[in-house]
């Protein structure tokens, strides 16, 4: 399921029906990626021509539930701190939708459909609403409706092309050559900023800050642009 | 300083003037930011504050050549609270208006983010390039992006540096105007006066700007 070459972890769900395993082995490779610090970037994609889109329910209650089980395993790709990638392709429901909106990109192709039409998991009544706006967050987590491609795109929640899977690449590609410092203390500051007031937000965004400007790669970036040549990052 | 001020009735007009370095913003221009915004709250008789660029552009951002000098991230951290030019920008009690032309790159779109509108000419190019040179937006830009348009444009922008056209930023909703080059002072004087004729409109910008939190 996780495959890491060199700074790039491909991430290939081979199911579209979320399980108790499946669910387990996500977060297995969620907790691994969390300490993979020489990944910079992770891309997600599926087997199966649809992304996920459905749950099977058990008969085990409480803590070992698949809901709980899939609540837990999205907090553990909440807390992914490089970008992640998806690839979603087809009807993306439910858990899937969860589990996209924890996604920074998401690449699809023209038939590419999200939505939702039970009890949500995951947080993503918050994150889907932050992603795309309150109106039509609502719209599609509690009035049925099935947001496509075209509208997605609008959005800004969906990146359309006729090769998803190869833009997707290009993009981790260029991604990969980036300053991870940079971009993970980015992608905190965002998230994390979401859920705060402004003003709290703001301090926060200048300590993150300030951690960076005690990176090599921030010296790197900074010299590297002055002397007009290619920086050459380490994560440091 | 690296900033001119001029008036005309309750407008201040407030434009970025480093030509030779495209209007970068370095610390004397961050100096004259912060006590010309701090000065302009204690006027009653200003309503509306335009911000715009000389020369080419608005602004290209952090000057990057006064990087690594002096300071260490404590003092730059200690200096940055007490002068906080960006808060003071944000909070500031008059209406604000950047009138944007050329190109508003890192530090000079998020500037623009900090006020209540943003006007910007046809062909202006936008872009928060930090991650790309290993740094981060750090005047504001994470938090003012995703409240002004959305997260998932937020995160797109800043973590890919990609550069985006006017005509981009008004579908994201980060401008409310295109209007021509040669009338851009004009359209953004026209629109400050269209707004602070409305007994209301303190009312409405404070609900605004607090609606996000």
């Amino acid at each position: 399921m996780l495959l890491i070459d060199g700074k790039l972890a491909t991430v290939t769900i081979p199911e579209a029906v979320m399980t108790t395993e499946l669910a387990a082995r996500l977060r297995d490779v969620a907790e691994q990626l969390m300490y993979e610090t020489s990944v910079y970037v992770v891309l997600v994609q599926t087997t199966p021509p649809h992304f996920l889109h459905e749950l099977v329910e058990s008969d085990v209650t409480g803590h070992y539930s698949v809901s709980n089980q899939v609540t837990m395993m999205l907090a553990a790709w909440s807390r992914i701190p490089q970008p992640i990638i998806a690839v979603i392709r087809g009807r993306c429901a439910n858990v899937g939708l969860s589990f996209a909106s924890l996604a920074d990109f998401r690449f699809g192709t023209d038939e590419t459909v999200f939505a939702h039409d039970r009890m949500p998991l995951g947080g993503v009544s918050r994150r889907f609403s932050q992603l795309v706006g309150k109106g039509p967050a609502m719209h599609v987590l509690l009035g049925g409706h099935v947001m496509d491609a075209n509208e997605a795109t609008m959005r800004g929640f969906l990146h359309v092309e006729n090769d998803a899977a190869a833009a997707a690449m290009e993009l981790a590609q260029r991604l990969c050559k980036q300053s991870p410092v940079a971009m993970n203390y980015t992608k905190e500051s965002m998230l994390r900023g979401s859920d705060l007031t402004f003003q709290q937000a703001l301090l926060q965004e200048l300590d993150l800050y300030m951690l960076v400007q005690t990176s090599d790669d921030r010296l790197e970036g900074v010299d590297a642009y002055l002397k007009k040549r290619t920086p050459q990052f380490t994560g440091e | 300083m690296g900033i001119n001020l001029t008036r005309a009735d309750d407008i201040l007009y407030v434009q970025l003037d480093r030509i030779e370095a495209l209007n970068a913003i370095d610390a004397p221009m961050r100096d004259a930011l912060y006590e010309a915004f701090c000065n302009v709250q204690d006027d009653p008789s200003i309503e509306a504050i335009i911000l715009h660029g000389a020369g080419k552009g608005f602004c290209a951002g952090a000057d990057l050549a006064e990087f690594g000098e002096a300071n260490t991230v404590l003092q730059k951290r200690r200096i940055r609270l007490q002068h906080d030019v960006w808060e003071v920008i944000r909070t500031c009690n008059k209406l604000t208006i950047a009138a944007m032309h050329g190109f508003a790159v890192g530090s000079g779109i998020e500037l623009a983010m900090l006020c209540d509108m943003r006007i910007a000419a046809e062909k202006t190019i936008f872009a928060l390039p930090e991650a790309a040179i290993g740094m981060m937006p750090a005047a504001g830009g994470t938090q003012s992006l995703p409240r002004v348009t959305n997260l998932s444009r937020a995160v797109d922008i800043a973590l890919t540096g990609r550069k985006f056209s006017v005509n981009e930023a008004w579908q994201y909703g980060i401008i409310e105007h295109i209007v021509p080059q040669d009338e851009l002072l004009d359209a953004a004087t026209a629109y400050a006066k269209t707004i602070i004729q409305k007994p209301y409109w303190r009312t409405v910008q404070q609900h605004i700007r607090t609606s996000a939190d």
